[in-house]
């Protein structure tokens, strides 16, 4: 047994969550390290140099956020929030301040194993798609999004987008399967002088989802994170799940 | 939000500002009417005492405690007899009768702003007594829906500690403690959706998509155990409604969970969408068994939930139906339950929206 295993580190303060999350872990063959307060959580951090972070935001001793911003500083670790429902405003902070992605309580070990792979994956391909490199397009089930054309295809047909529907779902398939958060993308999108309200963005979400979803109450693609942001289904999803 | 929204918040900030505002208004409205009556009959304004014991009762009915009341008696009383009583532009109670006109002017004006100022706390108080029996009544039927629960969980865990098991057993007996801890937290979820609507300052109101939020709750729904396909309609206008999300995703949960739950034979789940006069209606309905007439009228009220056998039938949702209605009737709508096109039940309920957005 000389293979490296990837490390996880598990930042949790509950002593029954923490134990539930340390079995699951180790059970699915990461090897884990725990940390149950803010203090050893840096400490942690910078010697054991994890691969992937799982970070409770209500720590007894420290703002999670902080943490995020602390570890930020210094490194592109993936992290992913632990929070409790009710909380939007803190998962778009915890967003912005560079977490990679949030998981809400209560979850089930089949959803916590599936975003430590798809964190693991993108600290590997770096914040960008790496299928868009290869041939200027995106693809996830029977949508292809065209870079280089500028068009979105759904089964192989045009589905005529305005610009700025297309700079939208660009941007979104730049990072799939991530979670960006309203504040993000009006910033991509629109600049410095960005509107601060997020209706503009929501509007152009909903026509898109009319062109592209079959279903749009069912979406395929695009996923709504109610309060936070928007998602795009990723490729290796169903084999997650 | 709206100028009247705005009002209300400010107010809520600044009782003081409030009532001072309250005062200077009716005692400066009060004037006026005075000064115009005065120009129709320049005697003595006999009329002023009157009228001036009526801003007295207007400002203790506005404004909050007793001070604010006694203030306007002061004011009032001294306004009389400065501006209204002759001397004119004069403080006197030398004349006849002007002691004990105005001594007696003070003490009305003092009793009655102690008087509607107690009588508005024994509202309160009334209403507090009210609202205090309705949380007793839903405590005692949550803990009692909690009991069952808790107890297979119990039961099953040490079972699974103790006891030698099949892998086979083992896994039955942890898919138990499974379902019935998320029974537990659909309850919990539901109750903390109760303390936000109780406390209005905690619902906190944004324009959603109501899409996204219907389509958010289909998602959730569809993680519980045998949830039913539902299919939903897609309105050609992208509707901004203002409302709490979280609250109206856990109203469209309870219903689709009302119908797994409740609906025997329900096979789907439709949700319909309409728009009429400044309301978007939103009706949850399936092709289950329906709701028998004889219930309709107390279903929602939560007396049909304290009525049932005491039967420990958890699949019961005891009180997602009334938290739905507080939630809706939060954010000015209704909820209703009728037949559904179907042939199942049908729970629809209404929400305002403010303005058209249309697709571009």
């Amino acid at each position: 047994m000389n293979k490296v295993l990837q490390k996880i580190l598990i930042i949790e303060d509950d002593p029954g969550i923490l134990n539930y999350l340390k079995t699951t872990v180790d059970a699915a063959g990461y090897e884990t390290v725990t940390a149950t307060n803010g203090r050893s959580a840096i400490h942690m951090i910078t010697s054991h140099c994890p691969d992937c972070i799982l970070l409770d935001l209500g720590l007894p001793d420290m703002d999670g956020i902080d943490i995020i911003t602390s570890v930020r500083k210094w490194t592109l670790t993936p992290i992913i929030v632990i929070s409790a429902r009710n909380s939007e405003e803190n998962k778009a902070l915890a967003l912005d301040s560079g977490a990679d992605d949030y998981i809400t309580k209560p979850f089930g070990s089949v959803e916590l194993l599936a975003r430590i792979r798809t964190a693991l994956r993108h600290s590997l391909t770096a914040a960008e798609n790496k299928e868009i490199g290869i041939d200027g397009c995106y693809r996830v089930g029977e949508l292809e999004i065209d870079y280089k054309k500028l068009r979105v295809c759904v089964c192989g047909e045009d589905v005529h987008l305005t610009p700025n529907e297309f700079r939208i779902i660009a941007l979104l398939g730049k990072h799939p399967g991530r979670v960006l958060t309203y504040k993000y993308m009006l910033r991509e999108l629109w600049g410095p002088s960005a509107p601060m309200d997020n209706k503009i963005l929501r509007v152009h979400m909903a026509s898109i989802r009319r062109k592209i979803e079959k279903d749009p109450t069912n979406p395929q693609y695009i996923f709504t994170e109610v309060g936070v942001g928007y998602r795009i289904a990723e490729n290796t999803q169903e084999t997650d799940n | 939000m709206s100028i009247t929204d705005r009002v209300r918040a400010f107010f809520q900030k600044n009782q003081i500002g409030k009532n001072v505002l309250v005062l200077l208004l009716t005692l400066g409205a009060t004037t006026g009417l005075a000064v115009l009556l005065s120009s129709f009959d320049d005697d003595n304004n006999p009329f002023a005492t009157a009228v001036f014991i009526m801003a007295v009762v207007i400002v203790a009915r506005w404004t909050d405690g007793y001070i604010w009341g006694i203030v306007a008696a002061f004011i009032g009383t001294f306004c009389v007899n400065y501006f209204f009583t002759y001397p004119f532009w004069a403080f006197s109670i030398s004349y006849t009768g002007y002691p004990l006109t105005f001594t007696v002017m003070l003490i009305v004006s003092v009793l009655i702003s102690t008087l509607t100022t107690r009588i508005k706390q024994q509202e309160r108080l009334r209403f507090d007594i009210e609202r205090e029996k309705m949380y007793s009544n839903l405590l005692r039927a949550i803990a009692h829906d909690l009991r069952t629960p808790l107890t297979a969980i119990i039961g099953a865990s040490s079972t699974i500690q103790e006891q030698e098991l099949s892998a086979a057993d083992k896994i039955r007996l942890a898919e138990g403690i499974r379902k019935d801890a998320e029974w537990l937290v659909r309850v919990t979820e539901n109750l903390l959706s109760v303390t936000r609507v109780s406390d209005h300052a905690l619902i906190k109101k944004k324009d959603e998509v109501l899409e996204e939020i219907i389509c958010s709750a289909i998602t959730k729904y569809h993680r519980f155990p045998d949830s039913l396909p539902v299919e939903s309609d897609t309105l050609k206008d992208i509707i901004f409604l203002p409302m709490d999300a979280m609250l109206i995703e856990q109203v469209m949960i309870n219903l689709f969970d009302n119908v797994s739950a409740h609906a025997e034979g329900a096979t789907k789940i439709w949700i319909h969408l309409r728009k009429e006069n400044g309301m978007v209606f939103i009706s949850v309905e399936d092709d289950g068994c329906g709701i028998p007439p004889s219930l309709l009228p107390q279903i929602l009220d939560g007396t049909y939930m304290s009525k049932r056998s005491r039967s420990d039938d958890r699949r019961d949702m005891g009180i997602g139906l009334s938290v739905c209605k507080s939630i809706i009737e939060a954010h000015e709508g209704h909820l209703s339950a009728g037949k559904s096109r179907h042939g199942g039940a049908a729970f629809e309920f209404s929400l305002p929206c403010e303005e058209d957005m249309y697709i571009e």
